[in-house]
């Protein structure tokens, strides 16, 4: 919940450029450093303590300016203020997953960073190494390396799935002083059903992206146009947040903010914000009536109906299965059960290969979602999944 | 009234119904029934859960049950909505943590059409129990056994705790092998 928004000129200079409000994760001041309309740095302040001072101090920032979070930091401090962790991530690639993660941390509590960890991530899939960790320790204060400790998680067979850990010591020179192996389930206890329902989890297949220079009279709805206001969720359960806020932000041209959106649906029990949580498909236009977006919800639909929506200039959202859309309907790839587990909005349908028909989707739920191309067939059935739900948005 | 298809009936239209929508969140799906008899009226319970592909043969992940929807028969009122994850005995169930996964090894040899087919057919095993109870009369004997053996075929191994817990005769009946 968002408690008393307070607009901010940080410099001066006339024009707002920040702002600061309340909400679960503790004191937050948005910016906008570029002045674009979009806020690119968010710090957030938590466990304040009986004098109001915060120990937990966070921030976000948008280095390119293109409405992604790519850089993180987080600081902790003790009683004394001393910073006693402070750690900075970041997504070089902005598919949501970090690439790189370091930490400095002051274990003995004397004023100074004495462990240093670094964290690098492949997540394309493409080497042997999935993930490597190298930590060193300086234990006499002297701020030179006295030992290093290094894992590597090994994916042997490339299936995607780690195999085997390694942890090798080092010694100041960084020559090897132990070297173990051991299999990847007996690490931490972390299993391989663990590991696939973590964020280091396979992603969705990329689909292909629309590309703006079609022709356009080949193409129902406005793809380019809405594709700039697609975002990505994350490994979140919030697609009906993300798909509503899209529309709406498409029609009212007002920027909201998603953790605003997540407070007011989980304020009045639209959502619950947790991967086995969600959206129930009445509450999926909850936000729409919040924000004063007309609009009409139906089930059953067809297909002709959602291309009239986008040829008269409305916003379309609808539920799917994501399983189809995502990785086809190969024979051998199913669940027991199909359902709309999933919302996205249609941004257009592409008949420039009149043989090829393909619907555009902005899909928050895949990091290649913006502008998803998805064959006329595949997309229809994986709609009928779920009953052919079909919001539209009254521009 | 014709009790011969009730439960595929039900199964068929179960998406669509306005309880289903207001209700269970998307993503969730209807699991095979629990058929339960309290104070003498015969119940179907419908559990829901969910299913997460992963891209990979074998590996769509199983997730634990959450939900459960009681329907009086004939009648098919809901008469019960559950939420697994408040209830005392669900306490240690992480419901955002896989169980297992799907295919298992009784329907590896099963594609779409062929697993669906199973699924059809288990469903059209419970309107035969769910007709006998109704009309009070005798299961015949060998289609009640094809019905248990496909049940504990389709039915993922991961979940039969759940099932156990959800009704012990049910599951001793049916399911325990």
């Amino acid at each position: 919940m968002i408690d008393d928004l307070i607009t901010l000129d940080t410099d001066g200079d006339g024009i707002s450029d920040a702002i600061a409000y309340w909400d679960e994760n503790g004191l937050n001041y948005a910016y906008d450093t570029n002045l674009d309309g979009v806020w690119d740095m968010i710090e957030t302040y938590s466990g304040f303590d009986e004098y109001g001072n915060p120990h937990h101090f966070e921030v976000q920032c948008d280095t390119d300016a293109n409405g992604i979070m790519d850089r993180f930091v987080a600081a902790d401090t003790d009683y004394y203020n001393n910073t006693v962790a402070y750690s900075e991530a970041y997504d070089y690639d902005q598919d949501g997953n970090f690439d790189m993660v370091k930490e400095f941390a002051d274990t003995t509590g004397d004023g100074t960073f004495d462990t240093v960890t670094t964290a690098r991530f492949d997540n394309t899939g493409s080497s042997e190494t999935m993930a490597k960790v190298d930590s060193y320790v300086d234990y006499d204060g002297d701020r030179q390396k006295d030992a290093g400790f290094h894992s590597q998680i090994l994916d042997y067979d490339g299936d995607g799935n780690p195999d085997s850990v390694r942890f090798t010591s080092t010694d100041p020179e960084g020559n090897i002083v132990e070297e173990t192996e051991m299999p990847f389930e007996d690490y931490l206890a972390i299993n391989e059903m663990d590991y696939s329902t973590s964020l280091l989890a396979q992603e969705p297949l990329d689909l292909g992206q629309f590309d703006p220079d079609t022709d356009a009279s080949m193409v129902s709805g406005d793809p380019a146009e809405d594709m700039e206001l697609w975002e990505y969720q994350g490994n979140t359960g919030r697609c009906a947040i993300y798909a509503q806020k899209f529309a709406i932000e498409a029609i009212t041209g007002r920027e909201i903010p998603i953790e605003e959106l997540v407070a007011v649906a989980e304020e009045n029990g639209w959502f619950v914000d947790s991967p086995d949580g969600g959206t129930t498909s009445l509450n999926m236009n909850k936000l729409l009536e919040y924000y004063g977006v007309e609009h009409e919800m139906s089930f059953g639909n067809e297909m002709s109906e959602i291309e009239d929506a986008l040829n008269d200039g409305n916003k379309v959202i609808v539920g799917v299965d994501s399983g189809q859309i995502w990785f086809g309907d190969e024979n051998d790839i199913f669940s027991p059960e199909t359902t709309a587990d999933h919302a996205v909005e249609v941004i257009g349908i592409d008949r420039s290969d009149p043989a090829n028909p393909m619907v555009v989707l902005n899909d928050s739920g895949s990091p290649d979602g913006c502008g998803e191309l998805v064959p006329l067939d595949v997309f229809e059935n994986a709609w009928n999944a779920g009953d052919s739900q079909m919001i539209v948005c009254y521009a | 009234m014709d009790y011969k298809s009730l439960i595929t009936e039900l199964y068929a239209g179960i998406k669509k119904r306005p309880e289903v929508k207001a209700v269970i969140p998307m993503g969730y799906v209807p699991g095979y029934p629990v058929l339960t008899i309290r104070n003498e009226q015969l119940i179907v319970a419908v559990p829901f859960l969910r299913y997460k592909q992963t891209g990979e043969i074998d590996r769509t992940i199983v997730f634990p049950i959450r939900y459960v929807m009681e329907f009086v028969v004939p009648e098919l009122t809901l008469v019960c909505f559950r939420d697994l994850s408040v209830e005392e005995a669900f306490a240690d169930t992480d419901f955002d943590k896989g169980t297992g996964f799907f295919r298992h090894d009784a329907v590896k040899d099963l594609d779409r059409n062929g697993y669906a087919a199973l699924r059809a057919r288990v469903l059209a095993g419970f309107d035969i129990i769910v007709k006998s109870l109704v009309e009070d009369t005798v299961c015949d004997a060998s289609k009640e056994n094809a019905f248990k053996n496909d049940l504990q075929r389709a039915v993922e191994p991961s979940l039969l705790g759940y099932y156990k817990a959800l009704d012990g005769d049910f599951y001793s009946k049916y399911l325990k092998k």
